[in-house]
């Protein structure tokens, strides 16, 4: 097939076949002008004199036929061959090469499964789709490919086509599979122009294979913005989907607890989050949870969940041993796969230290909070210890989770400022107050008006309050908060006779400071619990005591669940929980003193990978917090030598197992979890009509299972249309002229004769006009 | 043929003749059948003068009867090739130009035979082939019918010599019955006619035509195989059926003409039109015609 028609066709094989059958009317012609009938004709005079006179006529009535027929064979191979008309095209008469950008949505949404394909599947074959395409066209088209989530890596530029590299393409595009996460279009779509600008002279094209979901292709979005800019710089873009139509999915879109205070063999609440993301309702939707590994008996069931809802479930998890461990939550399996599971990997310590310091050691309020933090050694998992207020200036407090400051005098200066800091940090801070509490000091060294001091309310003078025995309600109205959750039921017994006798009262002009919240208030309004942020830390204030003449609440059974509660609240955050995405990078970073630069990557699915962390200098050191820094706090890292190691290859969802060598020989092993981001979770796609009304009219959009992208341009498909159109004149206009050059009998003649008009459509027509219909 | 039996035949104008029968004679001789007094003029029979008129009112007057003759009929059928063409009827037993001219040749000379009219045939083609003189005799109708059938269609049409010889084969006036598609020159057609009707004869045309040469559907690409010699012509009909027809009718339009001015009856034949409806109708038409003339 010669180059130059290739450049002129979209289906060039179809062109010499289709010039072959244009010699088919006129060759039905000569035969038929061959077989005739014989007929003994006594007027022949008339019929000579007939002749002699339309002589003329009947011959360029008979070309002009026989040129309409020839011209309708024309039109069907034009229709089928599709001639290239758009000046774009013409790449032979203006030396001008085409070059396909094809950018690929290669997000978590585009492993979207239905009927044995998905939708990157699909991706695939329009890629193929186009290169073949250009290969029909050898020597004018280029091809760059370049994967949403790879900006910096095309997978090709700008690679001239040809049967050599189809087969090269088609081998590439099996070794590639869609991410798990989620990837910048735009950049993508601004990466695609500035291939374009390495190739100057050509003309452009961008081709965007995608499931074109309605989470990133808003109108006002910035896909749809950078589509704009291409289009204003005259680069053609054609947009083809991946996918025939939204399929329904069950997201799970989190999976949390209070790890902070997690514990061996303490029950810990773990909350799943899940959201239907289909249009019908979701019923008996079964979630499994596996601990380690290892799936438990039971399994969290949600009856129904509406169309577009989300729902919360939480389940209760017991580990046996401290150290490293894992939850993973399943869902049956639907159109993807990614956001069927959920990982938590986290690390349960020993125990979590809890300091409690008392101002008055002759006092039993501190017992009381002792108690209820840790009845028994390894029940609740805190471990609290009561020290005086020296200890706060002569230890470091990181260690300690939180600090309860039971009925203390008055603070030394650097003791406040210490307390501040453990506060900034993260640390949680309780007060009671008792007889010891100065007032005067607190509303001048702890008290800050812009509720940035230790102490939320400037403190007045201390009230009782009166017992009514005509009321029978609870001294103590609680709030909504985490700390009191226990208490939320109607029925509490236990609280309705806890007696708060003495407590304090803010003074009078007082009004809550922004980020200063009022939790709990005595039956009188007065506050009693107040809880407000210093830095990353919470501070959790109670204006009566722990005891004594204060309160009855340590006799109270309640009074256990509350300080366990509240120290699971405002424990200071040990580990970072953080919901890691895939393809986030994993920072390692360890003591050079302690482990050695050695370490084995076990990835999800088993593959080991093993590393060799590089030295790093400490003041060239990362920022303190790092994931795989718990071990060692940011003051030591700061001063010694640091293996420092970062971890890219998190492309799949589940666990990341690090296991690492210390220098004395022992083993230890960390692990990360990695989860599929919940923005790839929701599958309603755009529609045709949003897109052309958001990316503008100028964009081709061709729907899925379309693969016939060969005619691009607008130019390209009025030429289509035309052509239809001229075939559709030319078919009526030879039943028209026929129709005039007939015979036509009246009251319908003999009938089935060829060449007589009458039922059986244009096509049938011409085909009788074709095959019997011609004039001598 | 017994639907036609049934008919009076009787000639549109008195002719002459010797045998009593029921055609009008255009003299007024002796007869039983009065008809009319007229006043003598000088060179009238003085025979023929009403004395019993001239007793009663002292003046000159003729007796006019109305006198039966025989009708001496000469039928002329065209037995040339052209004649031949029958197209492929719609009808079953459709027949050729030249069966349905002997049809009709066959139908008169019975009815004339019948009353006693005297009936002779010409068959012609180029030149004339079989001549039955005209005579009453019983076995006329078995010599005219085996002149017809035992013919069959061949050669040229030449009219002007057969009119020429028809004129001479029927000395007395007469009735010329011609039963032709008049495929041949027009001008010898014109001559022919004069002078039959110069010899004082009545002559008659029926211009038969078949159905396919008068519409001329045919279709489909065909080879049209001239008669008499002419051209062969391979066309596709529809194309050339508008010229055609015109043509046709100019020629029609042409006999006509010819035929009114030459005072000749002219009649044009389809050979699927039924003979017996054909022949009433005609008949029929001109016993209306010599009434209102007589």
């Amino acid at each position: 097939m010669p180059g130059w028609l290739a450049s002129l066709f979209v289906n060039p094989a179809v062109v010499a076949p289709g010039l072959a059958l244009i010699a088919a009317p006129i060759l039905i012609h000569l035969i038929h002008r061959l077989r005739y009938r014989r007929v003994r004709w006594a007027a022949i005079e008339f019929l000579l004199k007939s002749q002699q006179r339309n002589r003329r006529r009947l011959l360029l009535e008979q070309l002009l036929l026989l040129l309409l027929r020839v011209l309708i064979v024309v039109g069907l191979v034009a229709l089928v061959a599709r001639p290239l008309l758009d000046p774009d095209q013409f790449a032979l008469f203006q030396g001008r090469k085409t070059h396909h950008v094809v950018v690929v949505d290669d997000s978590g949404s585009m492993r979207d499964r239905w009927g044995g394909t998905t939708a990157f599947e699909e991706a695939r074959q329009s890629i193929l789709a186009i290169a073949d395409l250009g290969v029909r066209r050898p020597g004018t088209q280029l091809l760059s490919v370049l994967l949403a989530s790879r900006l910096d890596q095309p997978v090709y530029t700008a690679r001239p086509l040809d049967q050599t590299f189809l087969g090269e393409l088609e081998g590439r595009l099996k070794s590639i599979e869609a991410t798990h996460r989620t990837v910048p279009l735009d950049q993508a779509l601004v990466a695609a122009r500035r291939l374009h600008e390495a190739t100057p002279g050509s003309t452009q094209l961008v081709h965007v294979v995608s499931d074109f979901r309605t989470e990133d292709w808003q109108a006002s979005g910035p896909v749809a913005a950078a589509i704009k800019e291409l289009t204003a710089a005259k680069i053609e873009v054609n947009c083809l989907r991946a996918v025939p139509e939204e399929h329904p999915n069950l997201a799970l879109t989190n999976l949390a607890g209070s790890l902070d205070v997690a514990a061996a063999n303490v029950p810990l609440r773990l909350t799943v989050g899940i959201r239907n993301h289909g249009k019908q309702v979701a019923r008996g939707v079964r979630l499994n949870v596996l601990v380690d590994g290892q799936k438990l008996p039971t399994a969290v069931v949600i009856e129904a969940l509406e169309a577009g809802q989300a729902t919360q479930r939480e389940f209760d998890v017991v580990f046996p041993t401290t150290g490293s461990h894992a939850v993973e939550v399943q869902l049956p399996p639907d159109s993807l796969d990614s956001d069927n599971q959920r990982f938590l990997a986290f690390t349960i310590p020993d125990n979590h230290p809890v300091l409690l310091i008392q101002g008055d050691a002759t006092s039993s309020d501190v017992t009381a909070l002792q108690d209820a933090l840790a009845p028994a050694p390894g029940l609740t998992g805190f471990a609290p210890s009561v020290e005086n207020v020296e200890f706060l200036r002569r230890q470091p407090l990181d260690r300690f989770q939180s600090l309860f400051l039971v009925n203390v005098p008055e603070l030394p200066a650097d003791v406040v400022r210490l307390l501040e800091q453990y506060v900034e940090n993260g640390g949680g801070l309780v007060w009671f107050l008792g007889d010891q509490t100065r007032p005067a000091f607190v509303n001048k060294s702890l008290y800050r008006a812009d509720a940035t001091g230790l102490f939320p309310l400037p403190l007045g003078a201390t009230a009782e309050l009166i017992r009514d025995e005509t009321n029978p309600a609870a001294d103590i109205v609680f709030g909504a908060h985490p700390a009191f959750r226990i208490f939320q039921g109607e029925e509490n017994p236990f609280v309705e006779t806890v007696a708060i006798r003495k407590y304090f009262t803010p003074l009078e002009d007082w009004e809550p400071a922004s980020g200063v919240q009022v939790v709990a208030r005595l039956r009188n309004k007065s506050p009693l619990f107040l809880e407000h942020r210093v830095g990353q830390g919470v501070v959790f204030t109670c204006l009566s005591g722990s005891g004594g003449d204060w309160t009855n609440w340590p006799q109270n059974p309640s009074f256990v669940p509350l300080v366990l509660e509240l120290a699971r609240h405002i424990a200071r955050p040990r580990q970072r929980f953080d919901q890691k995405i895939v393809g986030e990078e994993l920072p390692v970073v360890l003591d050079a003193a302690t482990y050695s630069p050695h370490l084995e990557l076990t990835i999800p699915g088993g593959a080991i990978e093993r590393i060799t962390a590089t030295v790093e200098q400490a003041d060239g050191g990362p920022a303190t917090g790092e994931a795989t820094t718990g071990d060692a706090p940011a003051g030591e890292a700061a001063t010694s030598a640091r293996y420092r190691e970062v971890i890219r290859s998190t492309e799949t969802p589940g666990l990341y197992r690090i296991a690492l060598k210390r220098l004395d020989g022992s083993d230890e092993f960390r692990q990360f979890s990695f989860n599929a981001p919940t923005a790839e979770s929701d599958l309603a796609l755009a529609t045709t009509e949003s897109l052309r009304q958001g990316l503008g009219g100028n964009v081709q959009i061709r729907e899925h299972g379309n693969l016939d992208l060969t005619v691009s341009g607008e130019t390209g498909r009025e030429i289509h249309d035309f052509v239809l159109w001229a075939l559709v004149l030319l078919l009526v206009g030879e039943q028209l002229f026929a129709w005039r050059l007939g015979y036509h009998p009246p009251g319908g003649g003999t009938g089935g004769t060829a060449g007589q008009t009458g039922p059986g459509g244009v096509a049938g027509g011409l085909l009788n006009r074709v095959g019997l219909g011609g004039r001598s | 043929m017994a639907r036609i039996s049934r008919l009076e035949v009787e000639a549109r104008g008195i002719v002459e003749g010797f045998l009593s029968g029921l055609h009008r004679s255009p003299f007024f001789g002796q007869s039983v059948e009065f008809v009319q007094h007229r006043e003598y003029v000088p060179g009238d029979d003085p025979r023929r003068i009403d004395w019993k008129q001239w007793s009663k009112t002292d003046r000159f007057y003729i007796k006019q009867y109305e006198e039966d003759t025989n009708l001496r009929c000469l039928v002329l059928v065209d037995g040339s090739e052209s004649m031949q063409y029958g197209s492929v009827s719609p009808k079953p037993g459709g027949k050729s130009k030249f069966e349905y001219a002997c049809s009709i040749a066959a139908c008169l000379a019975y009815l004339l035979l019948r009353q006693q009219d005297s009936v002779g045939l010409i068959r012609f083609d180029q030149s004339i082939r079989t001549v039955v003189p005209p005579r009453a005799a019983r076995h006329q109708l078995h010599d005219i019918l085996g002149a017809l059938y035992t013919a069959t269609a061949e050669g040229k049409t030449s009219l002007q010599e057969v009119l020429k010889r028809a004129a001479d084969v029927q000395t007395q006036k007469g009735l010329v019955v011609l039963l032709s598609d008049l495929f041949a020159d027009r001008a010898s057609l014109d001559q022919g006619l004069k002078l039959l009707r110069y010899a004082g004869h009545e002559v008659l045309v029926f211009h038969i035509l078949d159905d396919e040469e008068l519409d001329f559907q045919s279709q489909g690409m065909t080879k049209f195989e001239g008669m008499e010699g002419l051209d062969d012509l391979i066309c596709d009909p529809r194309a050339l059926r508008e010229g055609y027809l015109a043509a046709m009718q100019e020629f029609l339009d042409e006999v006509r003409r010819n035929c009114a001015r030459q005072m000749v009856d002219y009649q044009v034949i389809r050979t699927s039109s039924n003979l017996d409806a054909v022949l009433a109708k005609y008949l029929a038409n001109r016993l209306g015609l010599a009434k209102k003339r007589a």
